[in-house]
């Protein structure tokens, strides 16, 4: 952890001198003023130079605003170590707290998708029958599963199945939605009010049921539970993509393109495309949570991929069996999924914010 | 699997049909009318939902008698009597009439892998899980109350602590809920069994798997709304007239906030459905999501179309009964466009 470091004194053509002078980490006792005056040797938000005779002149505007970043909380001079541990303060306070959980565990579950090895050295389908389900331990720190696998190990390689299916889900949805949601709000009216009923039609369905729908009909498996969970949440995507799209198309500058005879396709694929893609990293983040709760419920009931795959909410359906002799099967993948589910709303919360506040 | 992300759009999909209604004549007249255009824009969506499911069959891959057959599709003696139920032998938009006319009749065709009508199969499933999701609506409706109670306390600090809850709470996948109190209070404390399903005990700890995400779904909203009314002249009124801040909350603000939430109930008794899907399963109890699991499993077609036919028309059936509840409620809803004049 770096604190932000002091300002450096400014030079100032007016007085030389006082470039030269020592911005003195500790202060001889006899040059500390009253603290109602103003500190002299470092120069800070009055943005006051002191000059040998102890005269103030003013310091340029230039090295008045170069002033004003961190050192600002320090207007009295204090000795090194106060003003470290206060400028620590101000840092803390401008920290933002709820980035500082997400993004740690988005990172190991990040390593873990692309380089489980990295967290492990067990082998997530290697188990040995004699070690059936061992309490956690030193050796096994969740235990050990029916087989005699590695818990911690399988859930460190789930990481995988929930983020690929997760993203996957999110981005089929997020084309699907594209298509659906510009098109509809560049149609004619009628046709508006077609897709708009269809779309609602497809939200009455829950979700979960509508991929159980489509999967009846494409078959189980790991790809056919991306494209029916992408379906599955193709309305709420549709829906404010065209509320965004509908926004920038009544925007000055679609009126202003309009005048100048761009066509229609390239309105939308000019500026209105653009300006939808802006807000989609947040819509999939957010969103991402409940892809991924979706594709872990799916697999949880068989539906995605098959034993002895990794997958979280197939941990979880396996472990129902032996409740009660090993809770710690059931508790670990559940930690897992609950954790992602936390840090990437968190983050996308945040990004949200951050979006909304640029608009200002 | 109810994220924020679904929460923007169930707030922002608020119906708007009950806005539009022309203000003509008396008021019994315009809420006539209100009333005809939201049951015929239900219809509607309900008359989609089942072409969109014959289209489905359409689409799918294969040939369709096999498709519904599953796998009985060797059988001559089913194929001849699906080929005549379906009209598989006639032009499409016969086969489409076809299918249109036998659904209100409650023909839904035969489960061929469970050799019973689908009709039947549904009638015997729903009553278990109508009653798991009635339960769960009301019950979450008090965690939603109590927490939003809680939530609002003018206490410093404590806002920041209850979100911090309520969204772990909201991010727990439903189903792990469902085992965690399993474990933990039927297994270890001993609570609650769940071996005989009939008894009220087997009923709790269902309701309680449902109730949970969905209570703080909606403690979200309502909270929001109580935050948002006091700052309203109404409730600045109401302390001017010497009430308590305490209330204004509860007795003003709580109320005002309660809309939204009346119609967000009719929008998660859909969710309930979805989930009840996964409760029913861990918990073994019969019911609608028990029959769905497994026609998806084993590619029973025309039992997978009943519960998604009687699903959508259940939840068709809800968010009507919300509105037209919300317009009972809310008199500015009566007036609609014209206003008081």
């Amino acid at each position: 952890m770096t604190a932000p470091v002091a300002p450096v004194a400014p030079v100032t053509p007016t007085a030389p001198v006082a470039s030269a002078a020592p911005v003195a980490p500790v202060i001889p006792a006899e040059t500390v003023v009253p603290a109602a005056s103003v500190a002299p040797a470092a120069p800070d938000v009055t943005g006051v130079v002191p000059t040998p005779d102890g005269a103030a002149r003013p310091a340029p505007v230039g090295a008045q605003t170069a002033v004003k970043s961190p050192g600002r909380a320090s207007t009295k001079l204090r000795s090194a170590p106060a003003k470290a541990s206060r400028l620590l303060g101000a840092w803390l306070a401008r920290l933002q707290w709820d980035l500082v959980f997400a993004l740690p565990i988005l990172a190991v579950v990040a390593l873990a998708a692309i380089a489980p090895g990295l967290l492990t050295s067990a082998d997530p389908l290697d188990g040995n029958p004699r070690e059936s389900h061992l309490a956690p331990s030193w050796e096994h720190p969740a235990g050990t599963d029916l087989l005699g696998r590695d818990v911690l190990t399988r859930v460190i390689y789930g990481a995988r199945y929930s983020v690929a299916i997760g993203l996957g889900a999110s981005v089929v949805a997020v084309l699907l939605g594209l298509v659906v949601g510009l098109g509809s709000a560049v149609a004619p009216r009628w046709l508006q009010q077609v897709s708009d009923r269809l779309i609602d039609v497809l939200a009455a369905f829950p979700g979960l049921l509508l991929a159980m729908f489509l999967i009846t009909f494409t078959g189980r498996g790991p790809d056919n539970l991306v494209l029916a969970l992408g379906f599955g949440s193709l309305p709420a995507y549709a829906r404010l993509i065209k509320a965004n799209a509908s926004v920038t198309l009544q925007s000055g500058y679609v009126e202003q393109a309009k005048t100048f005879g761009l066509s229609k396709a390239r309105i939308v694929l000019r500026h209105v495309l653009p300006n939808a893609l802006g807000a989609l990293p947040i819509m999939v983040t957010i969103g991402l949570g409940g892809a991924i709760i979706g594709s872990s419920a799916l697999s949880f009931l068989g539906l995605g991929p098959q034993p002895p795959a990794a997958e979280w909410g197939l941990l979880l359906a396996e472990s129902r069996a032996y409740l009660r002799q090993a809770w710690w099967s059931a508790i670990y993948p559940g930690i897992a999924l609950t954790a992602v589910v936390v840090a990437s709303t968190v983050l996308g919360q945040s990004l949200q914010r951050r979006y909304e506040r640029r608009d200002r | 699997m109810t994220t924020s992300l679904d929460a923007t759009v169930a707030t922002r999909a608020e119906p708007s049909t009950v806005e539009e209604a022309p203000y003509e004549g008396g008021r019994g007249i315009a809420l006539a009318w209100l009333v005809v255009r939201r049951v015929l824009s239900a219809l509607l969506v309900l008359w989609i939902a089942v072409s969109l499911t014959f289209l489905a069959i359409q689409l799918a891959p294969g040939d369709t008698v096999s498709l519904l057959l599953g796998e009985n599709r060797d059988d001559p003696e089913l194929r001849a009597a699906t080929i005549e139920r379906w009209g598989l032998d006639q032009p499409v938009w016969v086969q489409y009439f076809t299918y249109l006319a036998r659904i209100p009749k409650g023909d839904l065709g035969v489960s061929y892998t469970m050799r019973q009508n689908v009709s039947d199969l549904l009638a015997e499933g729903a009553g278990p899980t109508i009653t798991l999701a009635l339960t769960a609506t009301v019950v979450a409706l008090i965690i939603a109350v109590l927490a939003t109670l809680i939530n609002t306390a003018p206490v410093k600090g404590l806002r920041a602590v209850t979100s911090g809850i309520q969204l772990v709470i909201l991010s727990l996948p439903p189903f792990w809920l469902a085992i965690l109190l399993l474990t933990v209070v039927s297994f270890r404390w001993g609570w609650f069994s769940i071996i005989e399903t009939d008894s009220w005990q087997a009923l709790v700890l269902p309701t309680l798997a449902l109730a949970i995400p969905s209570g703080f779904f909606l403690t979200q909203v309502l909270s929001d709304g109580v935050f948002r009314a006091i700052e309203q002249p109404f409730a600045v009124s109401a302390r001017a007239r010497g009430l308590s801040p305490a209330a204004v909350r509860y007795r003003h603000a709580v109320k005002h906030a309660a809309l939204p939430v009346v119609n967000l109930v009719g929008l998660q008794i859909g969710g309930l459905l979805g989930g009840a899907v996964i409760v029913e399963q861990i918990f073994g109890r019969p019911g609608l999501g028990q029959l769905a699991v497994n026609a998806v499993i084993v590619k029973d077609v025309p039992l997978i179309l009943g519960v998604t036919l009687v699903s959508t028309a259940a939840y068709v059936a809800a968010s009507t009964t919300v509105d037209l509840v919300a317009i009972a409620i809310d008199p500015r809803l009566r007036t609609a466009r014209g206003g008081p004049k």
